[in-house]
């Protein structure tokens, strides 16, 4: 990290750090601009924002972010600076409450939460296929009854012939009556 | 161990040629697939699809749409460093798989990953079996975690379970009828049985019974007798009603039978009576007779008081009018003594009223005086005060006239810098006119100028549409020539291809000139209006310096206009001009002199004011003690006044309440003795109030023992009634006596015996009716017996049949039973298999997808979506919803198509980076910013950039925008990740590969 400049401009406090991978060959410089807008607006931000792309060479131009706060733009709808394209791109504290963390989770700078892995298995377990094998070790349904009872469940039928068809695969004679 | 794609080579696919390859980065990177639509971007992803799945999953099981035209067979390899996946697809047949991919890609021995291959590595746009798929009109975010089998079949094996439980339970319902019925029948065969058998054995008998309605006979006469009481017997002649005749007949026999012995009985206590009824009687007789002579003394009692209590009565009477008299006189004597004593009291309050007087006119004087003083010395402190507030205002004025005089200079170097404040406003204002008209001229010099660029522009225009227009047709000409002939068909003029290059070149050169004098005569014109513009903005900036400099002389002459008027104002000035102002102040100065010496002249003479005040606060404490003095004297003359009045009221009330002819006090006093010492000594009243007492209590004591003596007679007369009452009450008549005690007893004994021989015939007929009652029990159970048998089934078939159908009838429902509690296990079951797939799948996801939404959507409602799963016509869905104003909706109903599609992504991410099953971490992405503009999309550009270099991935990503693909492309480069961008060529070969420049 690179605190290139802490400075103050018509009123606006202004911060420029220019971050990159640790450990990374080949890794480039981010570009972040710190602005803290007290009276003279969006403007001025903007302003910057250009003088500074223009200084930058590609690709680190590309990789240019425009951090904004402060009473200047509490009257502008942050959604539409946001997603103003030109120059780089903007994140914006909604209020004076808003922590910095809390405008940073939206950049490359968020803190990713801790992700659990696992292996894939219990999405491909089959539920059905486990919950007829319990029903099987309980001694309620041998091996034939629970492909029949599979096929069944999965199958198409009406409600009638789907109970009849359970029904028979536990009690054979009831097919016969 | 870890593995990449490094290759994708499709042949015949869609509008792909043969045998062209995809280079991808064999490792964590980025390919970009851009081009326009309908160029084959989506066309890449399902030759990978069908590659590791053999299946499409939006083009279901017909896969002939995937062989381009004129071909017999699309072919698609996937290479895996060394190893390969191929799959190829003929017309009408399924794809033919080589290679395993579960195998390669997931564990060994695995078959099939379609289902996790659309969970954490697939993104398509749309249609059926992607992330966001249309049900029914409506898209869904998340859709596809519907399709795998934990929610799929156990959401179809769930509807179908309930749909079984219901039918089962209606089966049951039925089955226990069934049973039931069974059982009833049974029970039924069973007590007719009985009922038959235990009729046949009380038939059995000697003799022959009457017939039915000989009995009924029988029972008519009998009910004829006095102890019938009138019995009613129907006219029905059946054994039943025979029976129940006789045993109405029996209850009203025995019931006659009862009353007779219970009045033997009575009559046999009634024999006690006759004695006790002669004493009684002659006690009653004797206390009627002492009761006579005691109420004859009586009489004579009453006489002998009441002429005692008249002669009391005189004696009180004349008591009293005494004592009245003696009262008066008293009432006299004591006004006579107090009017003596108030005429006393009003001498003394006289003489004391005289002397208040004389002191109250004193203290008049005395304050009349201490004010007449005070007054005068309120006069002289007035004067002296006037005489020295005038001194004080004078010496104001004098000091205001000096405070005047020295405003004069200041005022005066003031005005003489008017005259070049004047001048120069009116130079500021000539210069602002000459700006305007510099002004003016300029912007009429510019609206020329962009009056002849709009012309030139358009001429431009035109000239570069027709251009294109030109260059269209003869590329349009060019295409349709065919390949295989060297002269046009229609013109017959021959065209190989560097004759028609050239002609199209010389064609379009004979444009250019045209153009480029059109392009020229554009910009020089852009350029004097941009001159003449830069003219007219220095202008204005000149004018407007100016009009400043005016604005700043007008406000200087308004000051100095302002301070001249607040120096006038000054009061000594009284609103003259400069040059008379010295003149007045040197005026008023003298008057002020003159108006002072005049004031101190008559202050002399005068005490000073503190001496003035000492005096009059003296003279004021001496008036105030004075005048409390007199308002004392006042009060205590008015208040002798008031009491002298209130004592001749009272002297004049009692003169009139005595009257005229009043005697003497002292003559009062003796008649007054002499009336009390006579009614003191009257004799009587005394000794006639003891004879009257004597006379009360005598008959008091008579009335006591009256009543005593008629209580007990009314007692002797109430025991002789209740003992004729006891008499009466077995139906004796008359007075108690032996004889007629003896003739009530024989005539009940001789009733009791005409009883016996209706007895015995009552018992005889009941019973021979029940015999009768018998046989007809036992045929109706016959025929109910019969009805139950079938036809040539004897009673014992028709028992086992009856049995065994009970007995299956219990079987059944149990079966049923035991059928419903399996499916109601099983429902259990299912339902705890499908929450540990929420636990194991998507609680571990949701972290990170809300982790990823903060990153890609800015919106923070859509920061905390949440899962909602549900089955809508037997079809499982999964869905998110998001909070809005404290309810939960669904994301796809409020969400944009950019915003569903971050959410997807996210999801995806979220579920790749969790579910970790597959050796091939890749993110195969089909325009996923297609919804995005450049900034939105710069957001999901981070995000995949930190996926490759944090988390290794392989990222295959098309766009037909060519400013996302180069951003994207830019930024990796920045943090030197691997990346190309590939281009799809249309050719006459087909859709080739090709990488970008």
């Amino acid at each position: 990290v690179r605190v290139l400049g802490l400075g103050r401009s018509e009123g606006n406090e202004l911060a420029v750090v220019r971050l990159r991978r640790a450990g990374r060959p080949g890794a480039g410089w981010r570009t972040l601009l710190l602005m803290r807008v007290r009276a003279s607006g969006y403007g001025d931000a903007l302003r910057w924002a250009a003088a500074t792309r223009d200084a930058l060479t590609e690709p680190e131009a590309s990789d240019l972010y425009l951090l904004l706060g402060g009473e200047g733009i509490a009257d502008q709808d942050p959604e539409v600076i946001e997603g103003d394209e030109y120059f780089c791109r903007k994140m914006v504290a909604r209020t004076e409450d808003d922590p910095p963390d809390l405008v940073l989770e939206g950049t490359f700078l968020a803190r990713e939460p801790e992700a659990t892995k696992a292996d894939g298995t219990a999405v491909l377990a089959d539920p059905l296929a486990m919950a007829l094998e319990t029903l099987r070790q309980d001694g309620l349904l041998n091996e034939a009854q629970k492909q029949t009872w599979r096929e069944a469940l999965t199958a198409t039928l009406a409600r009638a012939e789907l109970a009849q068809e359970l029904h028979e695969s536990l009690h054979p004679t009831a097919r016969a009556e | 161990v870890t593995t990449y794609l490094n290759a994708l080579i499709v042949s015949n696919v869609r509008r792909f040629c043969s045998e062209t390859a995809l280079p991808l980065t064999g490792g964590p990177g980025a390919t970009i697939l851009l081009a326009p639509n309908g160029h084959g971007k989506t066309t890449v992803f399902d030759a990978i699809e069908l590659a590791l799945t053999g299946a499409v999953r939006r083009l279901g099981p017909d896969l002939d749409p995937l062989i381009r035209d004129g071909q017999a067979q699309a072919r698609v390899d996937l290479i895996f460093g060394e190893r390969m996946l191929s799959a190829s697809v003929g017309k009408g047949r399924a794809a033919v798989m080589e290679g395993n991919a579960g195998a390669l890609l997931g564990r060994p021995g695995e078959k099939g990953i379609d289902d996790r291959l659309r969970l954490t590595h697939l993104m398509t746009q749309s249609g059926a079996g992607s992330w966001l798929v249309e049900l029914e009109g409506e898209a869904e975010a998340g859709q596809m975690v519907a399709a795998l089998p934990a929610v799929r079949d156990v959401a179809v094996a769930q509807v179908a379970l309930e749909k079984a439980r219901k039918a089962q339970t209606a089966r049951v319902n039925t089955l226990e009828e069934v049973a039931q019925r069974a059982e009833q029948a049974l029970e039924r065969w069973n007590g007719r049985i009985r009922a038959r058998d235990e009729a046949l054995d009380a038939l059995a008998g000697d003799t022959q019974p009457r017939e039915p309605t000989e009995l009924h006979a029988g029972l008519v006469a009998l009910a004829t007798a006095p102890w019938a009481a009138g019995a009613g017997i129907g006219t029905e002649q059946g054994a039943e009603p025979v029976v129940a005749g006789a045993d109405m007949l029996g209850r009203r026999l025995v019931s006659y039978r009862e009353s007779i012995e219970k009045r033997l009985n009575r009559l046999g206590a009634a024999a006690a009576l006759i004695d006790v009824y002669a004493e009684r009687s002659a006690d009653a007789q004797e206390k009627r007779s002492r009761a006579s002579g005691l109420r004859a003394k009586r009489s004579e009692l009453v006489t002998a008081k009441e002429a005692a209590e008249l002669r009391l009565a005189k004696a009180i009477e004349d008591a009293s009018a005494a004592a009245r008299s003696i009262a008066e006189m008293r009432s006299k004597r004591d006004q006579l003594g107090e009017l003596a004593s108030a005429r006393q009291a009003v001498q003394e309050k006289e003489r004391a009223l005289d002397g208040a007087l004389a002191a109250t006119q004193e203290a008049e004087k005395a304050a009349g005086a201490a004010l007449t003083a005070l007054r005068e010395a309120e006069a002289s402190h007035r004067l002296v005060a006037s005489l020295a507030s005038k001194e004080r205002s004078l010496a104001m004025a004098r000091k205001a006239v000096d405070d005047a005089a020295k405003v004069l200079p200041a005022w005066r170097a003031r005005e003489a810098t008017r005259p070049d404040r004047v001048a120069v406003l009116a130079q500021a204002k000539l210069a602002v006119a000459r700006a305007d008209n510099d002004l003016d001229v300029l912007r009429g010099r510019a609206a020329s100028l962009e009056t002849v660029v709009a012309k030139t522009r358009a001429e431009y225009a035109r000239l570069a549409d027709s251009c294109d227009e030109l260059r269209k047709a003869v590329s349009a000409v060019a295409e349709l020539l065919p390949h295989d002939a060297s002269t046009c068909p229609v013109c017959h003029t021959g065209f190989d291809s560097g004759v028609l290059r050239r002609r199209i070149d010389e064609a379009l050169a004979s444009m250019t000139p045209g153009l480029a004098t059109a392009g020229a005569s554009l910009a020089a014109a852009e350029e004097d209006l941009t001159v003449a513009t830069d003219r007219v903005s220095d202008a204005k900036a000149v004018r407007d310096e100016l009009a400043i400099k005016v604005q700043a002389a007008v406000s200087a002459l308004a000051r100095l206009d302002e301070e001249s008027g607040r120096d006038r104002a000054v009061p000594p000035l009284n609103g003259c001009e400069l040059d008379e102002a010295p003149a007045r102040l040197a005026e008023r100065h003298a008057i002020i002199d003159q108006q002072l010496a005049a004031v101190r002249k008559e202050k002399v003479g005068l005490p000073d004011e503190a001496t003035l005040n000492a005096e009059m606060e003296a003279l004021r404490t001496t008036s105030e003690a004075r005048e409390r003095a007199l308002m004392s004297s006042r009060a205590q003359h008015r208040h002798l006044d008031a009491e002298l009045n209130q004592l001749r009221a009272r002297i004049a009330g009692l003169t009139e309440s005595l009257g005229a002819d009043t005697p003497t006090l002292a003559g009062l006093e003796q008649v007054l003795v002499a009336r009390e010492q006579a009614l003191n000594t009257a004799p009587g009243v005394t000794a006639i109030q003891t004879e009257v007492e004597v006379a009360t209590r005598a008959l008091a004591a008579c009335d006591l023992h009256l009543t005593d003596l008629e209580e007990a007679r009314a007692d002797a007369d109430d025991r002789l009634r209740a003992t004729i009452d006891a008499w009466r009450e077995p139906g004796l008549a008359g007075e108690p006596s032996s004889a007629a005690l003896s003739t009530a007893e024989f005539e009940c004994r001789r009733q009791a015996a005409e009883t016996e021989a209706a007895e015995r015939e009552i018992l005889s007929i009941r019973d021979e009716a029940t015999r009768w009652v018998h046989a007809e029990r036992s045929k109706r159970a016959q025929i109910e017996v019969d009805e139950l048998s079938r036809p040539g089934e004897d009673e014992e078939r028709a028992a086992s049949r009856l049995m065994a159908d009970a007995e299956r009838g219990r079987l059944r429902l149990a079966d049923a039973r035991r059928t419903s509690e399996t499916l109601q296990k099983l429902a259990d079951e299912l339902k705890s298999r499908r929450n540990e797939f929420d636990k194991a799948v998507l609680a571990p996801a949701t972290p990170l997808l809300h982790g990823m939404l903060r990153r890609l959507v800015r919106d923070r409602r859509w920061h905390d979506v949440e899962w909602d799963f549900s089955t809508r016509r037997n079809r499982p869905q999964a869905g998110m919803t998001t909070a809005v104003h404290g309810d939960r909706h669904p994301v796809r109903k409020i969400a944009s198509e950019a915003q569903t599609t971050k959410i997807q992504l996210a999801l995806l991410i979220a579920l790749a980076r969790t579910q970790r099953w597959s050796r091939w971490p890749a993110l195969l992405l089909d325009d996923p910013t297609q919804h995005q503009d450049l900034a939105h999309a710069a957001a999901v550009f981070d995000v995949l950039r930190d996926q490759i270099v944090d988390h290794g991935f392989q990222v295959l990503f098309s766009t037909h925008d060519s400013v996302h693909a180069e951003f994207f492309e830019r930024k990796l480069r920045n943090d030197g990740v691997p990346c190309n961008i590939v281009t799809l060529v249309p050719t006459r070969a087909g859709v080739r590969f090709e990488a970008a420049s």
